[in-house]
């Protein structure tokens, strides 16, 4: 716990917001040299601004209202802005989550590195590029002396976030914050970045700010444990994981994959003989690629079924869900609905057998139009039902998705992310779909929040028959949801069969490799 | 890492293409022009002064070729112009193209003093209003952009001479040989794009301090100086740049008024005469040294453009 030889310690601080009143309420951490401390919580807990505060770096119109930091025993709350900003990646150094926005599109590598080495330091130009060299090298980006001349996007996600990181340690500051570092990145990625920052920690201090409490379990010494703008348990990462005290942590313990309440994975279903969808043999190459996005998929989905597409980005996972809605034409007879009776179904009698639920509840809902309007937009295109009883219809959707019909008046703006995802699950529905297409849908939610959709999209599935396709990139996910999983790989199916034979016995190794990827971050079982 | 073709290839790439757009486009500005000033009245009534017998108007046409159909002269004229060969003037009897290049120097010394002035302002004040726009001092400063952006350049010249050379009488209104008469017309033109510049800096600027970047910035100890000039600005430059390429040949239309308010020896003054007295080959040499004009500066605009965003420029791979 905390000693004096503590290298970062906070004290009761509190952050006031002048319209939104008090968001962090009397926080207190400790961090000793050389540990790595998890702030862990949902989204909106406070953890990045807690994080921020430290160097003063919260947004206006925001301020400190109570407590104290202290870096190295200097107490940082009293200090103003000028003389704040010399300390500023000096004594802590920042990497945050979206490494592609957080970098400055028009500026080269070289001169971000080069600008803040030398920035209240001594050194010479070509010192600072030195520096920068050697840090970049330090974080095993490939052939350093060239991408200094390089600008952000020509370099992937991971290299974007090794910049980061890089940037971030280029005045060799005793505290590193991560603030939710892999969240943006592809599984693969993900356990590269942790790792180095793991090997980076041995020289620093690090605070890791995640939502994902079983990679801090994983990864941290000790984890605070953040619910609304307050530090609610705290402990050493093990004891908290195998013995939480609060409601709060048991609750998001229980939301983990694989550990929660109603396990299915193992059911067995009786599959009606008829498929709702077939693929045979689709292949599709892009105009101008080299490579087929996707080739040679085999698969069908049936009725009360749900299969689950698992793979990287760039797998053609997307492509296959583009052209089951139809918005890509493919060769015939690679794609086949036996249900609808037609070779080559309508774009409306296709709509009326399949529906979609996109990735990103915030873009995929216009945000001028009210719920009501939302909701019933498929209703009015199709006809479906006469204009009086369009509203019955769409307050009977929104209570069947766990929404409040009175509210159908509002804008999405007024709603979660989860709720989001209801609504646009309303709006599919409206169809009287035989087929729900989920692409991504529940990667932008926590871990709760995902849980919940979850469950509510397997009731909705076994009341009315329906097939479910989920694309997902998480594996784990995947197999709890799934009857069936299919995992591609460059367009082409790897493995597939029932979620527990690929879970417990993976036979390609680039299963066995995302397996390994995503289960190095979770706790063991048990 | 993905790489970038060379440097110079890419400000250079597409020159045929260039090429043949400007081709293309000279050939339509030649066109339009044909019909338009077909339309706009016979020249042989203007050189023949009052009361002209037939036979005068007659003998004249024959001269300068106007009695031919419509579609030969314009041949006879396209095959001249592929030679840069417009004419002589109906009026002066020089060369056509060689008067519209004389008066080329005095259009462009206006154009690149009030360009100037339109950057050492607009930049600045765009900067200073996007760094915190909801701030009160901010807000009328933006409100001051609209409303100068709502004021025509020629009403703002006419503004500036009544104060300063009527009222006052601190400078003079004509006279292109000293530098005290070069203040007031570049003011003038000035006033065509700053306020636009200033609002799309401003914008750029805002947009960009909400960025995740700034953010990263502040984080290693950027001051707010460095964070606006080398951070926020930089991003908001190329729609600034790009505003300027597509506002370019509207400033030619402002440099005509100008010219004519300041009777500033420029293009644009030549080309008023010109038009009053459709004087024809000089009309065409004048468009067509304008269009080469403004096509350059496009084109510098669109190299600039992608120097400054590399997100534009092509990769190889």
């Amino acid at each position: 716990m905390s000693t004096s030889a503590a290298l970062l310690r906070i004290r009761g601080l509190c952050v006031d917001f002048p319209r939104g009143g008090r968001v962090l309420h009397d926080v207190s951490l400790d961090a000793a040299e050389g540990e790595t401390v998890g702030l862990v919580g949902e989204s909106g807990a406070g953890k990045t601004l807690a994080a921020l505060a430290i160097l003063g770096l919260v947004p206006a119109p925001g301020r400190i209202s109570g407590g104290q930091v202290f870096v190295q025993d200097r107490e940082l709350t009293k200090l103003d802005e000028e003389a704040l900003r010399p300390l500023r990646g000096r004594l802590a150094g920042f990497v945050f989550q979206d490494p592609s926005a957080s970098l400055n599109p028009v500026r080269r590598i070289g001169s971000a590195l080069v600008e803040s080495a030398m920035r209240h330091s001594g050194l010479t130009r070509k010192q600072a590029r030195e520096g920068a060299i050697d840090a970049l090298r330090s974080v095993e980006l490939p052939r350093p002396e060239s991408a200094m001349r390089a600008y952000p996007h020509q370099f992937s996600g991971g290299q974007r976030q090794r910049i980061m990181i890089a940037l971030a340690l280029i005045n060799r500051p005793p505290l590193l914050i991560a603030d939710e570092p892999t969240t943006a990145l592809d599984a693969a990625v993900q356990s590269r970045v942790l790792e180095l920052l793991q090997r980076r920690a041995k020289r620093h201090t690090l605070l890791m700010i995640t939502h994902d409490l079983a990679m801090a379990a994983r990864f941290c010494d000790r984890l605070y444990v953040m619910h609304g703008g307050r530090v609610v348990e705290h402990g050493p990462a093990r004891e908290l994981f195998s013995k939480p005290r609060h409601d709060y942590t048991r609750s998001l313990l229980d939301a983990l994959p694989g550990r929660r309440a109603s396990v299915t994975t193992h059911r067995r279903r009786r599959k009606t003989p008829e498929a709702l969808a077939a693929l045979r043999g689709l292949t599709v190459r892009y105009r101008g690629a080299r490579q087929a996005a996707v080739e040679e998929v085999d698969f069908s989905i049936h009725a009360n079924e749900t299969v689950c597409l698992v793979g990287e980005s760039g797998s053609g996972k997307t492509t296959i869900a583009r052209a089951l809605a139809g918005v890509i034409r493919v060769a015939p007879g690679q794609l086949r609905f036996p249900a609808l009776n037609e070779e080559d179904p309508g774009a409306a009698a296709r709509a009326r057998h399949l529906q979609m639920v996109f990735q990103d509840p915030y873009s995929s809902l216009n945000p001028r139009w009210p719920v009501e309007r939302i909701v019933a937009e498929p209703i009015r295109t199709h006809r479906l039902c006469p204009r009086e009883e369009q509203k019955d219809r769409v307050a009977a959707l929104l209570s069947r998705v766990g929404l409040d019909p009175g509210q159908m008046d509002r804008r999405p703006a007024a709603f979660s992310g989860g709720q989001r995802q209801r609504i646009a699950l309303a709006r599919a529905l409206a169809m009287n779909p035989r087929l729900l297409l989920a692409d991504e849908a529940l990667s932008a939610l926590d871990i709760r929040t995902q849980a919940r959709i979850l469950a509510l999209l397997r009731d909705i599935r076994e009341e009315r028959k329906l097939a479910l396709l989920l694309i997902t990139h998480d594996l784990t996910l995947a197999a709890e949801a799934g009857d069936r999983v299919i995992v591609l790989r460059r367009g082409r199916i790897v493995e597939q069969g029932s979620a527990s034979t690929v879970m417990t016995a993976p036979r390609h190794e680039y299963t066995r490799e995302l397996l390994a990827a995503q289960a190095r971050w979770r706790p063991e079982s048990g | 890492m993905r790489r970038y073709r060379r440097d110079t290839t890419l400000v250079f790439s597409g020159l045929a293409q260039r090429a043949a757009r400007l081709l293309i486009l000279l050939l339509g500005v030649n066109a339009i022009l044909f019909v338009a000033l077909g339309l706009a009245g016979d020249p042989a009534l203007m050189l023949a002064g009052e009361d002209p017998t037939p036979e005068l108007l007659e003998s004249i046409r024959a001269e300068y070729g106007l009695d031919l159909p419509a579609w030969q002269r314009y041949l006879v004229q396209l095959g001249r112009m592929a030679q840069l060969d417009f004419g002589v003037s109906l009026f002066t009897g020089q060369p056509a193209l060689a008067m519209a290049l004389e008066q080329l120097p005095g259009t462009l010394l206006m154009a690149t003093l009030s360009m100037a002035l339109t950057l050492i302002t607009a930049i600045p004040a765009g900067v200073w209003i996007g760094q915190r726009p909801e701030a009160a001092s901010r807000r009328v400063g933006a409100a001051l952009t609209a409303v100068a952006q709502g004021i025509p350049g020629f009403v703002m010249a006419l503004v500036l001479i009544q104060v300063f050379v009527v009222r006052l009488g601190w400078l003079p209104s004509l006279g292109y040989a000293q530098p005290a008469a070069w203040i007031l017309p570049s003011i003038s033109l000035g006033f065509f794009l700053a306020p636009k510049l200033c609002r799309v800096v401003s914008a750029g600027v805002a947009e960009a301090m909400q960025e995740d970047y700034i953010r990263t910035a502040r984080a290693n100890g950027a001051s707010m100086r460095f964070i606006l000039w080398r951070e926020a600005l930089p991003a908001a430059l190329p729609a600034a740049v790009a505003l300027i390429g597509t506002q370019f040949a509207f400033l030619v239309s402002g440099v005509v008024l100008i010219e004519t308010l300041f009777l500033w020896p420029g293009i644009g003054l030549l080309l008023l005469y010109s038009a009053q007295n459709l004087d024809f080959p000089v009309l065409q040499a004048i468009c067509f040294v304008v269009a080469v004009l403004v096509f350059a500066v496009n084109s510098l605009a669109d190299a600039l453009l992608r120097l400054m965003d590399p997100r534009l420029r092509p990769t190889t791979q």
